[in-house]
């Protein structure tokens, strides 16, 4: 009996460490995209101008930039320049990939997306209107 | 005593398988021959005949059935440290191994695999949208996907 209650102490101690999953940072930049020439982009947004220059539009200004400690399973909402909201949550992480939920509830979407931890998303938020449109960018673990 | 006296009365407490053949033998011819020799072996054979019965005697009165019972009380008395007498048993290390080794495994593998409130493993690449009135689009690339929301009936 002794020696169950101490391997199940042995197996307390251990669980904890288990449970308690780091948060996930991330780091969502809003990005305002026009249609408008010249092309200009932002030279805050370089690291996207290769997921950008597959895009019809021209110039591409970074409007705002969150840091985000993202707990698995907990939804982050994220305001956008229209008024609505980003709402984001990890589903999962593995060792290479990590898996956000990705929605938007005024336009009734809701993905999911698995990207590698080097890789980012860059998702349309805001419908284009006059030639603007805003995207997000998502990017786990980003570099400092 | 002459000095073969000296030399074979200490063989008369021999038995046969104790002395070479050679040795038996001319202890046989001294005795034949020696009266003390004679007497002294008279003596050995009575004394034996007396002590070896009164030793089994005693010892056959001892009760040896609780043998084993009376030695581990005393072995009990002594009492050790309670982490002496833990780690002296197998089966309590394997009891507190077998729970610390799973826990370590399961550690290691949730290091290793997936984590989150959810199970859903997926490979990058791996795009699921639900999207009520548009027809989103994908467009794959090295760095990540890129994800359109395409029409909107409501504002076009």
């Amino acid at each position: 009996v002794r020696a169950i209650l101490l391997g199940a102490f042995v197996l307390a101690l251990a669980l904890p460490a288990v449970a308690a999953a780091p948060a996930i940072p991330v780091r969502v930049r809003i990005l305002k995209a026009d249609k408008t020439p010249p092309p200009a982009v932002d030279p805050r947004l370089e690291d996207l101008r290769p997921q950008l220059a597959n895009l019809a539009y021209q110039k591409w200004d970074e409007v705002d930039r969150r840091e985000l400690p993202m707990e698995f399973g907990k939804d982050v909402d994220v305001s956008l320049p229209d008024g609505s909201k980003l709402t984001l949550r990890v589903l999962s992480s593995s060792k290479d990939n990590v898996t956000f939920k990705v929605g938007l509830a005024a336009h009734k979407t809701q993905s999911s997306l698995t990207i590698s931890k080097d890789q980012r998303i860059v998702y349309q938020v805001v419908h284009e209107k006059n030639g603007v449109a805003y995207f997000a960018s998502i990017r786990p673990w980003p570099a400092p | 005593m002459s000095q073969d006296c000296v030399k074979f009365a200490p063989l008369l407490s021999a038995t046969e398988r104790d002395l070479p053949a050679a040795e038996r033998e001319a202890a046989l011819g001294h005795l034949s021959g020696c009266e003390a020799c004679q007497a002294r072996l008279a003596d050995l054979e009575a004394l034996h005949a007396l002590v070896g019965p009164a030793v089994m005697a005693r010892a056959n009165a001892v009760d040896f059935s609780n043998f084993a019972d009376q030695v581990m009380a005393k072995v009990g008395s002594t009492r050790q440290p309670f982490w002496t007498r833990l780690f002296a048993r197998r089966g309590t290390i394997a009891a507190l191994l077998a729970p610390a080794l799973a826990a370590a495994a399961l550690l290691l593998y949730l290091g290793q695999g997936s984590t989150g409130g959810e199970e859903f493993l997926a490979d990058a690449g791996d795009v699921d949208i639900e999207s009520e009135g548009h027809d989103p689009t994908v467009i794959q690339t090295s760095d990540g996907p890129v994800v359109l929301l395409g029409d909107d009936t409501e504002e076009t």
